[in-house]
């Protein structure tokens, strides 16, 4: 561990020892003295575990929040196609091949950080939506697509706050929290 | 059970309607092509047909997808053209699909499959 924290100790009973001794009154007591540093090393000592939680958690609460906010570009980017464009238009395609791969994503996330089932089946079945709607008919159907698109995005924000739950629920285990993320990698082996 | 395979990158890597009279490389034109007699050669050889979807150069379209597999099962479920009556869950069952460049496509072909004939009718 490191020994910052044995440090302020020390400096906190020597600056007290020096007030209690030259500047203060010398009736307070040395074991007031020696509590009072107790007293602000343990305080020090839980603001900083609790500060080490939350940033750990930030961590894997951020990436799903920049996988969420590309989600929500991509399906925005698809909704803005014409409705003039082909089905088969290899830019609409693109883009919903690379939607597929992100939802895909975020729900290994939301299995392996055991959420609701039933939230990432909703995302799965919505991106369904609108995939067969932007490229079920000849061209591309916006009315229809525009729903489903608007489906998605409410979806995955109801997912993405139940992972970022599990992530904080989690935030006192962080090693846990890291092992459970380590396996979305099958080549981590738990490094 | 023994495997038999086809790519649909054999076919095309840009996959393009639903019917022939829409464009080329049509679902309707895959399937009638490539699709349908791998998977009669398949079944009559008691075998499982992997139809690998990898290798497009931007992606499927659905009409493209449901075209091909649903119009396959709309094929062998219907009592007056199916060279052996099946139900959508055999027509599943006989095929493998494989999709690593978009793993959504296993169960998007599925639902294709088992909603068939709620869907418009081949060939149209």
């Amino acid at each position: 561990m490191w020994i910052g924290p044995y440090v302020l100790l020390l400096i906190g009973l020597c600056i007290g020892w020096v007030a209690r001794s030259f500047w203060a009154s010398p009736a307070i007591p040395a074991s007031t003295v020696f509590s009072a540093a107790v007293a602000l090393f343990i305080g020090w000592l839980i603001q900083s575990a609790l500060r080490r939680q939350g940033e750990l958690s930030k961590v894997p609460i951020d990436a799903v929040g920049g996988l969420c906010k590309r989600l929500d570009e991509l399906i925005v980017d698809c909704l803005k196609t014409s409705p003039d464009t082909k089905a088969a238009d290899p830019a609409l395609l693109t883009k919903l091949r690379s939607l597929a791969n992100e939802v895909t994503w975020l729900c290994a996330i939301a299995g392996n950080l055991k959420c609701e089932p039933a939230l990432a089946n909703l995302v799965k079945n919505s991106h369904q939506d609108l995939f067969d709607a932007a490229t079920m008919g000849e061209y591309f159907d916006a009315a229809t697509s525009t729903a489903a698109g608007h489906r998605l995005r409410a979806r995955t924000l109801a997912l993405q706050w139940d992972i970022c739950q599990r992530v904080l629920e989690r935030s006192n285990k962080p090693k846990a929290l890291r092992r459970l993320l380590e396996t979305l990698d099958p080549e981590s082996n738990g490094r | 059970m023994t495997v038999q395979s086809i790519r649909v990158s054999d076919f095309t890597r840009l996959p393009g309607p639903r019917y022939i009279r829409e464009g080329p490389f049509s679902g309707e034109q895959y399937r009638t092509q490539r699709l349908a007699p791998a998977f009669e050669a398949a079944f009559r050889a008691g075998q499982t047909l992997e139809v690998d979807l990898d290798g497009m150069k931007y992606g499927y379209p659905a009409s493209f997808l449901e075209e091909s597999f649903g119009g396959l099962c709309r094929l062998w479920t219907d009592p007056k053209e199916a060279p052996k009556l099946l139900t959508p869950d055999q027509v599943w069952n006989q095929l493998s699909i494989k999709s690593n460049d978009d793993p959504t496509l296993v169960t998007t072909v599925n639902r294709y499959i088992q909603e068939a004939n709620e869907r418009k009718t081949t060939g149209r």
